[in-house]
């Protein structure tokens, strides 16, 4: 028996460089230039026919096997077909019972390749399992690329029609908004400097006086227009075709009707909500004019007027047009404070109790609520457009589903780069991570449903943010998860926020009205109650709540006169005394809106046990305002 | 006469088994024996053999080694290993329980009574 051969071999006639490119690196570094054996070699070196050498040529060749593989597959064949031969079979017979070449280089690949290491094998594996995959991914991408780019929207539903319909039911002359257009065409001047100007030692009052007296026609509009008894606001869309862009609104609806149009709900035009907040801020001044020209009457006009406005902006089912509402409230809160705080008696007893029963009424009466009723519909209506409908409720994702997010994007502050081609090949590899239609809505709903529970109770039985929670667990979930919910992460506002907004409107207008109370009080009785109970029934139907602990607002006479306070965010009765301002955070700048932050109740109790290292809980500390939200008289940032 | 790919498929890696129970055998040893004591049943070219036999290998049922012949020529010889015994085995067991339902079936004839396979 002989030694077994290598499957390396010195190649006679090979320059030397050409060798040391074909040695092994492990023979390189004994000093060896043994070049590296290949198949032809073998073939070249065997004693074989032609047409049988061919055939191992040919079978080696196609395994496209490793250079030793090759090696020891041509010495076995070779070694076949000289058993052959010396056997006496000719040479014919031994091509002919090969078999087939192609079917003879596959199987020999395959059974080499299993004999390979099996680091290799798994290697191999798992690049073939790689392979496979990438082809159903393939497959799949296709399918979804036609689906996708084959469906179409379909507008079910006409949102501004429905709407749009009350406002349309409601007579022409009992709407506002017309009377508000007219107004706003008639300011004259920089509107600007209403903004600007922060009160009467803001160097640029003078030019706020001028402003205001320069426009009281626009002044006695507003107030004209206060007093209808709707806005009558018809949504139209931001862009119209250029015929409409001067048209008044029924006009504009009634081309928009006749033409079928079905814009973006998006898309609305809500042209009342700065309109009205210029109004507002107008009358503001003039209130503060009239009360500083002892003109109670037309201060009270004013306030009338702004909480009017107030009443009118709530009638647009968007939840901006709510916020604005909200604010008005809070700018006739803050004209009607200064003006009762600096001028108790240029007020008639008759005037006092008009401008409490405008004030209980504004809105509705009770305690104030968002309406999520519009931002509903824009996101029903945007999912009709984004989303095919299968008429049963489902549907996928429609290339415009990504421009939409990327838009939005953009006008948050990224780029919507993203070219409408690149959107419909990007949009298939995501769908399979996008939530479909009947998903989406059962979440979106889930949210809303939450957010409305939520901004029903009162801000002392706020015990978390459910729905500000529920966002934030699809926000800080997976990415997966963030993908397959992403359009209502980027097109739900903070409803939570606007809750508290409505309940910190509420416990204004609450102090508010005890305020006027109490001075009426003063006037019968010559001095200030000793308790709010003192009040009620004859100048306040009930104490008023403290919204933050369900307590009774919090009253007491600090240096003769009354204070109305909250215990504020830390829910401590630190009796009237507003926050240590210089624990206030970088940022803030009025201790008094310090102290009515929103912060949970669960987060206010672990950060006061942080502070005295008693809490392990895993929650966010923050400074809580240790100090109380001080509602009257009056605090000047 | 030939079989089919599939039959020579089952049948095939336990003739080798066979053949290589005995002793260490090269590929054209193999071939040849095959047809010879199949009387060219299990004739098989080197396009089914070696893959068979890289296979056979590749399962640990047989291993081979490349020797130089006292011819002078180098060739590869294969040998049943201790895994390959006890497969070989066991498909022997299989294969006779096929045979015997074959000459339940009457397929095959039946060694025991000589009765002829039905026409």
């Amino acid at each position: 028996m002989t030694a077994p051969t290598t499957s390396k071999a010195a190649s006679p006639g090979e320059s030397l460089l050409r060798r040391a490119l074909r040695t092994p690196v492990r023979t390189l570094l004994r000093g060896r230039l043994t070049s590296l054996a290949t198949a032809d070699m073998v073939l070249a070196d065997a004693d074989l026919p032609e047409r049988l050498r061919d055939l191992v040529h040919h079978v080696v060749r196609r395994t496209r096997l490793w250079n030793t593989e090759k090696i020891a597959v041509a010495q076995e064949l070779v070694a076949h077909f000289q058993d052959g031969l010396s056997a006496g079979t000719p040479s014919e017979d031994l091509l002919e019972s090969f078999g087939n070449l192609q079917r003879a280089a596959r199987l020999i690949r395959r059974s080499k390749q299993r004999n390979r290491p099996a680091l290799w094998v798994a290697a191999h594996r798992m690049k073939q399992g790689l392979g496979l995959l990438v082809l159903l991914l393939m497959a799949t991408y296709l399918v979804l690329l036609v689906r996708i780019n084959l469906g179409s929207p379909t507008l079910a539903r006409n949102y501004w029609t429905e709407l749009n319909a009350p406002v349309l039911a409601t007579p022409e002359q009992e709407r506002a908004w017309p009377l508000y257009r007219k107004a706003a065409a008639a300011l004259s001047g920089d509107r600007h400097i209403l903004h600007r100007a922060t009160g009467p030692n803001d160097e640029e009052w003078n030019k706020v006086v001028a402003f205001v007296e320069a426009n009281q026609q626009a002044t006695h509009l507003f107030r004209r227009a206060a007093k209808r008894p709707t806005l009558g606001y018809l949504l139209r869309p931001v862009q119209v075709d250029d015929e409409f862009d001067d048209a008044d609104d029924a006009t504009l609806w009634n081309h928009l009707a006749a033409s079928q149009q079905n814009p973006p709900l998006m898309g609305a035009e809500l042209e009342h909500c700065h309109i009205l907040r210029h109004g507002a801020i107008l009358l503001a001044y003039d209130a503060h004019l009239a009360a500083d020209a002892d003109d109670s009457q037309r201060f009270c006009d004013d306030i009338q007027s702004i909480f009017g406005m107030a009443n009118h902006a709530v009638e647009s089912p968007f939840l901006v047009s709510d916020l604005v509402s909200i604010a008005l409230v809070s700018q006739g809160l803050i004209s009607l404070g200064h003006g009762l705080h600096h001028k108790p008696e240029t007020f008639s007893h008759d005037q006092l109790v008009m401008l409490a029963h405008a004030l209980s009424d504004v809105r509705g009466g009770g305690p104030f609520r968002a309406n999520f009723h519009g931002e509903r519909s824009g996101f029903l209506d945007l999912v009709q457009r984004l989303y095919t409908d299968d008429g049963h409720g489902g549907g996928v994702p429609l290339p415009s589903y990504l421009s939409i997010l990327a838009s939005v994007a953009s006008t948050t502050g990224g780029e919507n780069g993203m070219p409408p081609i690149a959107q419909r090949l990007l949009l298939p590899a995501l769908s399979p991570v996008i939530a479909d239609r009947r998903e989406l809505l059962r979440e979106y709903h889930h949210v809303m449903d939450l957010a409305e529970q939520y901004d029903k109770l009162p801000l002392w039985e706020r015990e978390s943010d459910i729905a500000g929670g529920a966002i934030i667990a699809l926000d800080s979930s997976s990415i997966i998860d963030r993908l397959r919910y992403q359009l209502i992460l980027t097109m739900v506002p903070s409803l939570s926020q606007a809750s508290f907004l409505m309940e910190a409107a509420t416990q204004e207008r609450d102090a508010m009205l005890a305020a006027l109370a109490l001075e009426v009080y003063r006037r019968e009785h010559n001095q200030w109650p000793a308790a709010l109970d003192a009040l009620v029934p004859r100048f306040l139907p009930s104490v008023p709540h403290d919204r933050y602990d369900g307590k009774p607002l919090k009253y007491c006479l600090i240096d003769g006169d009354p204070v109305l306070y909250s215990v504020g965010a830390d829910r401590d009765d630190d009796g009237g005394r507003l926050p240590d301002a210089t624990r206030m955070p970088s940022g803030m700048k009025d201790p008094n809106r310090w102290a009515r932050e929103w912060i949970p109740p669960d987060r206010v109790r672990h950060s006061k046990a942080a502070n005295v290292g008693h809490s392990t809980a895993q929650l966010p500390v923050q400074v809580v305002p240790d100090g109380d939200w001080i509602l009257w008289p009056p605090v000047e940032p | 006469m030939r079989v089919e790919r599939e039959l020579m498929r089952g049948a095939g890696p336990i003739a080798v088994l066979k053949l290589l129970q005995s002793r260490e055998m090269y590929g054209y040893e193999l071939v040849d024996a095959l047809t010879k004591r199949s009387a060219g049943v299990l004739a098989m070219g080197q396009s089914t053999l070696y893959p068979m036999l890289y296979n056979l290998e590749a399962k640990g049922l047989i291993e081979s080694s490349a020797r130089q012949a006292p011819t002078g020529r180098q060739r590869r010889y294969y040998r049943l290993t201790s895994a390959g015994e006890k497969q070989l085995a066991a498909q022997t067991k299989d294969w006779q329980a096929v045979t015997r339902a074959m000459q339940a079936l009457g397929i095959l004839p039946d060694t025991a009574t000589g009765s002829e396979v039905l026409a």
